[in-house]
């Protein structure tokens, strides 16, 4: 016979998420493709590639002297385009004003570059590291992190100060790509003036301008030797 | 007044009917009052037993984790509730023919009606939960784990075996068959990205090489449509079973 306790909620309506009763999106999530190592022979040919694309940068362009090659993948639900996202992001790692000054060239593979561009679910930052928070966008080991928020609709803060979105994208991927690069937070220099690449600009301005790209004094790289 | 003397032969005939006639009007009116109760306690029983269900399956809004969630609807749907709506011979014939015994029965007979569909929910809800969790327990078999030597075998190993595996298991409850059909697609997509990757890899064809990679990365990351298929699925199954507790 049914129980007859009384319930204290007995008029809270019925649980209806699915992960109130099942795994199953939990199950699935946990199972990713972890990165391909590139087989011996695919890494002879990109070499060759990228020596010819070098040479031919170096031809146009006297600053390139190195290729960093980078991959991309996306962690959780992804629903912003992924074909925008590689081709801006690639677009930015190379545009003039940015870490190209350096002298670099950054080369999309298909797996094992250098570093990993990831454009994750908001929710899914902080399976990356303890110190990756779902607001904002991060870099944790050889993976740099683009939240899907962001990339979506950039910050409050920014939106707020007059940025555009697309500016926001140069910027979020070149200061994410500058801790990869072996760079630290900086404070805005002082008010009205450009506020430097890696200063939190997502979170605050400090009254400095918005500024996507690396500042003169920022093209460095201890990951490059540069 | 002269009162005429019966014989008394006589006398003891009539005394009997006048006691037998007593006896029969008494006893005529125990079973009728009797009756009468059993059919008020009928409809009793079964307004008390469905409010009493309904209860429990409000339990289901409690904090609990889903692995308990699952094992009370697995109970509720397990109950057996021992309510009929006929009456013993004795006084079954009320609800024909008494309005107190008609209104007890109706009553009693929705009442078990509305138990009814909601056992056949909760039994529908639990029929997909059990089945679900055997696909959950084929797709966990695919999860890599890359620290070990020679994974990337692993993997394709695993896909393998999990096709065969949805293959034999035939679930029971028509919801889950979606999800498994989905899951069987989203297996055949892993397997031939694989395929397409070790032909190109043979091949040193790095054009197919790398579409390959890409087709086998979205081919995992599909995997999560799996889940939203089953999330439908769920949702109107514990629609349904909300439906029959308002």
């Amino acid at each position: 016979m049914v129980s007859t306790v009384m319930v204290a909620n007995s008029s809270a309506p019925l649980p209806v998420s699915p992960a109130d009763y099942s795994s199953m999106r939990e199950t699935v999530n946990a199972i990713t493709l972890p990165d391909i190592e590139q087989p011996e022979w695919l890494k002879k040919q990109l070499a060759q590639e990228a020596a010819a694309a070098s040479a031919t940068q170096r031809s146009s362009n006297p600053g390139a002297q190195q290729v960093v090659s980078y991959d991309v993948s996306t962690r959780g639900a992804v629903t912003a385009n992924l074909g925008e996202f590689k081709r801006q992001v690639h677009e930015t790692l190379n545009d003039s004003r940015g870490w190209a000054r350096l002298g670099v060239q950054f080369q999309e593979v298909a797996s094992g570059g250098r570093f990993t561009m990831v454009l994750a679910e908001a929710n899914q930052l902080p399976t990356f590291s303890p110190g990756c928070s779902a607001d904002y966008s991060c870099r944790a080991g050889r993976y740099v992190i683009i939240n899907q928020d962001r990339w979506m609709g950039a910050t409050p803060s920014w939106n707020n100060a007059g940025g555009g979105l697309r500016e926001y994208r140069h910027m979020v991927v070149n200061h994410e790509t500058g801790h990869w690069l072996g760079h630290g937070h900086t404070a805005c220099g002082g008010a009205g003036q450009p506020a430097p690449l890696m200063q939190q600009q997502s979170m605050d301005l400090q009254g400095c301008t918005f500024n996507p790209w690396p500042l003169q004094s920022e093209l460095r790289s201890s990951q490059l030797g540069l | 007044m002269k009162i005429a003397k019966l014989p008394k032969k006589t006398a003891i005939i009539v005394a009997a009917i006048v006691a037998g006639g007593l006896i029969l009007i008494g006893g005529g009116t125990i079973v009728v009052l009797n009756g009468a109760k059993e059919w008020k306690a009928k409809a009793s029983t079964s307004t008390t037993t469905l409010q009493n269900l309904k209860k429990d399956v409000k339990m289901l809004s409690d904090d609990q984790t889903p692995k308990e969630r699952r094992a009370l609807v697995n109970r509720l749907a397990a109950n057996t509730i021992p309510i009929n709506c006929e009456g013993s011979w004795w006084y079954g014939w009320q609800a024909d023919r008494l309005d107190s015994g008609r209104e007890a029965r109706k009553a009693c007979t929705s009442n078990l009606q509305k138990i009814t569909a909601l056992q056949r929910s909760l039994a529908d809800l639990h029929m997909y939960l059990h089945d679900e969790e055997k696909i959950i327990s084929i797709l966990m078999t695919l999860k890599i784990d890359s620290s070990q030597a020679g994974w990337q075998a692993n993997a394709k190993q695993a896909i393998v075996k999990a096709k065969q595996a949805t293959t034999v298991y035939t679930p029971k409850s028509a919801q889950a068959k979606k999800v498994l059909r989905d899951a069987q697609g989203k297996l055949a997509s892993l397997e031939a990205s694989w395929v397409k990757l070790d032909v190109a890899s043979e091949k040193q064809d790095k054009t197919n090489y790398m579409t390959a990679v890409s087709e086998l990365k979205q081919a995992y990351t599909e995997l999560s449509q799996i889940a939203d298929v089953s999330d439908l699925q769920l949702e109107s199954l514990v629609a349904v079973v909300a439906s029959h507790i308002k």
